[in-house]
């Protein structure tokens, strides 16, 4: 697959603030990419790069495989939807649409045909002679949906496109957006800060933070595999244990913490004596009496626990457990079930137990 | 709870103070609008001599519209106030426009200068531009008393641009840019329509203020270029005249006609 939009080594500083620093990104022709990251990490500034209302302190992008240093926001193949929709409010929604095509001199009866049509697609039919400043959020949304994608860009550039809805609107416009991308295969830059939002959508997400990229990867790598404890972190829910390298190979690493070994999926090899983090996702980890019958092989971890604190929130049920090293792990047990049955109580003593490659032994 | 209730006697005293309040705002219109009252009533007095009544005619207007040197000044007036709108209009908006939108260097001396005009006492305004005009050896003429007006109607058309610009979403001219709009288009398409509302209410404020001048302009009169208000000057000086009520008269009306038609536009948008 070719390159939609490639970013090498930039940078964008606004004076003393670095924006967006050093970071390079390759998407793909026909990709639902996502910059993800906290607020004020440097996405909207990386969008404004891309379609020319920034221009890069440091390094260069090219769209289509074409450099653009130097070409004006109005000559690139992107188009954008903007967080604030930016809809013009001195024009009705069908003279909106057709900005664009107007701009590109468009014969008018193909003009009308593809407002027409950009409509239908945003089931915004019949809404066309409607002025914009009266609209709900959800129907604005829309139209600026309408205005980028009748203009067929190449790439389509969206900044928190779905920010200011409320969370049941938001979710079906997830799925539309979704459909409508595949539907158009044009390529899609998606910023949110909603790491659920970029986990669903997209093929692949690049993770920021402080204007540095953290981890690009498809969702389910960069849950299952994160490459620090800041994606572990941002991105759903993670236990973090302290502890020192005592031994290592390219793909594993064991780690002592408080005289407990630890052992999981490392991505290099890590010197001895350095100090890391073992990573572990509450779901991944499983909880039995220490009554019971104990598997254990050199595939998982076992350590002793304690039951410390129970949240029942319906799908799951949360339990907090102290291990020996004195640390307290979240665990997510599905209620599987009958509904009277309680699993553990308060102050059980447990079997913790998870396989190595689920968790993550991060440097830092 | 019992604090916020209003016992009677809270109630006799704030009714008292709305209608003392009432009875002097009635008081102020009074005190502004009466003089005025009483000029457009004796504009159709029948007495040459301005201050006693004796009849209802419209001689005067006749008289007014017939003298030549009423007619004239008017010209001049019409002139100077037209011509000096559209080119403080153009410039006032181009400078708000360049204000808001752009950094240059100065910007913040330049901002503070722009604005002096508005502060200067005419009086001064008056004389350091006369004198600017002597330095220079240019002759007195409709075209000094025009030169005067835009540069003191440049500030105010750009103070009243510049409102508008503030409150104006600066992503609606990224998102034209985005689509494909080169600057002239965005400028032509978005800027100007939705500034329009600020442009012309800049544009009525420069027409009627120029109109309305008598100090600046006094100072810039050459000869056969007199304007209405400095030919009312002169008029008073030989004694109040029905003449002079008349065209005070049609001044006062044709003011009036367009802060009307400035509010009307600036309501509906
Ligand atoms: N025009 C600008 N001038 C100065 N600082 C800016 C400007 N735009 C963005 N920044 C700064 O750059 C950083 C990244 O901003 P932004 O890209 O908007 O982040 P995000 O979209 O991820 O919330 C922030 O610290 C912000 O204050
Ligand atoms: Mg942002």
């Amino acid at each position: 697959m070719s390159s939609a939009v490639q970013i090498t080594d930039v940078t964008k500083a606004f004076g003393d603030v670095v924006a967006v620093d050093n970071i390079s990104i390759d998407i793909k022709d026909g990709e639902f990419f996502s910059l993800l990251g906290p607020s004020g990490c440097g996405k909207t500034t990386t969008l404004r790069l891309i379609a020319g209302f920034e221009q890069p302190t440091i390094g260069q992008i090219s769209i289509m495989g074409q450099p653009v240093a130097g070409v004006p926001a109005y000559r690139r193949p992107v188009n954008t939807v903007f967080q604030s929709y930016a809809l013009f409010p001195h024009m009705t929604v069908a003279k909106n649409v057709a900005f664009g095509l107007e701009m590109a001199k468009v014969p008018a009866d193909e003009i009308k045909k593809r407002v027409d049509a950009a409509l239908g697609l945003v089931e915004m039919d019949g809404y066309g002679e409607r002025r914009t400043t009266q609209m709900s959020g959800g129907q604005k949304q829309r139209v600026a949906l309408a205005r980028a994608i009748v203009n067929w860009p190449k790439v389509l550039l969206l900044d928190e496109p779905l920010g200011a809805l409320d969370l049941k609107l938001r979710k079906n416009m997830q799925l539309e957006l979704k459909q409508i991308q595949q539907e158009l295969g044009i390529t899609f830059i998606y910023v949110t800060h909603d790491q659920e939002e970029a986990i669903t959508m997209s093929d692949r997400i690049a993770v920021m933070s402080d204007g540095k990229v953290q981890q690009i990867g498809p969702a389910r790598e960069i849950y299952e595999q994160p490459n620090n404890r800041f994606v572990a972190d941002f991105i759903g829910e993670t236990n973090f244990i302290n502890g020192e390298v005592i031994d290592s190979d390219k793909s594993s690493a064991t780690l002592e913490s408080a005289g407990v070994k630890l052992s999981g999926a490392a991505k290099e090899k890590l010197p001895t004596g350095q100090s890391a983090t073992v990573a572990i996702r509450p779901e991944k980890i499983s909880l039995s009496l220490q009554t019971g019958l104990l598997n254990t092989d050199n595939r998982t971890v076992t350590l002793d626990g304690t039951i410390s604190d129970i949240i029942y929130i319906g799908t799951d049920t949360r339990y907090q457990v102290v291990i020996p090293t004195g640390d307290k792990l979240f665990v997510r047990v599905q209620n599987l079930g009958r509904p009277e049955d309680v699993a553990f109580n308060k102050n059980d003593k447990v079997h913790v137990q998870w396989l190595i490659d689920n968790a993550q032994v991060l440097a830092e | 709870m019992a604090a916020t209730t209003i016992t009677p006697r809270n109630k006799i005293r704030k009714s008292f103070n709305e209608r003392a309040l009432s009875w002097l705002a009635i008081g102020m219109f009074v005190f502004l609008y009466l003089p005025i009252i009483i000029l457009i009533v004796y504009s159709f007095n029948d007495n040459r001599f301005a201050s006693v009544w004796t009849g209802f005619s419209t001689r005067w207007y006749t008289e007014v519209f017939n003298d030549e040197s009423v007619r004239n000044a008017f010209r001049v007036s019409m002139w100077v106030a037209f011509w000096s709108t559209v080119i403080s209009t153009i410039l006032g908006t181009l400078t708000a426009i360049a204000m808001e939108r752009f950094k240059f260097w100065g910007k913040v001396t330049y901002d503070a200068i722009l604005y002096l005009p508005i502060i200067i006492p005419d009086i001064v305004m008056a004389l350091s531009t006369l004198l600017f005009f002597v330095i220079l050896g240019i002759s007195l003429s409709r075209y000094t008393i025009l030169i005067a007006h835009v540069a003191f109607n440049i500030a105010f058309v750009a103070i009243v641009v510049r409102a508008r610009l503030a409150d104006m979403d600066a992503s609606l001219e990224e998102a034209a840019a985005d689509l494909g709009a080169n600057p002239w288009e965005t400028f032509r398409r978005i800027t100007i329509p939705l500034l329009l509302p600020g442009i012309i209410a800049g544009a009525l404020l420069a027409f009627t203020l120029s109109l309305d001048d008598f100090v600046i302009t006094f100072f810039m009169a050459g000869p056969g270029s007199t304007t209405l208000p400095v030919l009312i000057f002169s008029k008073i000086r030989f004694g109040a005249s029905p003449e002079v009520n008349v065209i005070s008269t049609l001044m006062f009306m044709g003011s009036t006609i367009l802060v009307i038609i400035s509010l009307m536009i600036q309501r509906r948008t």
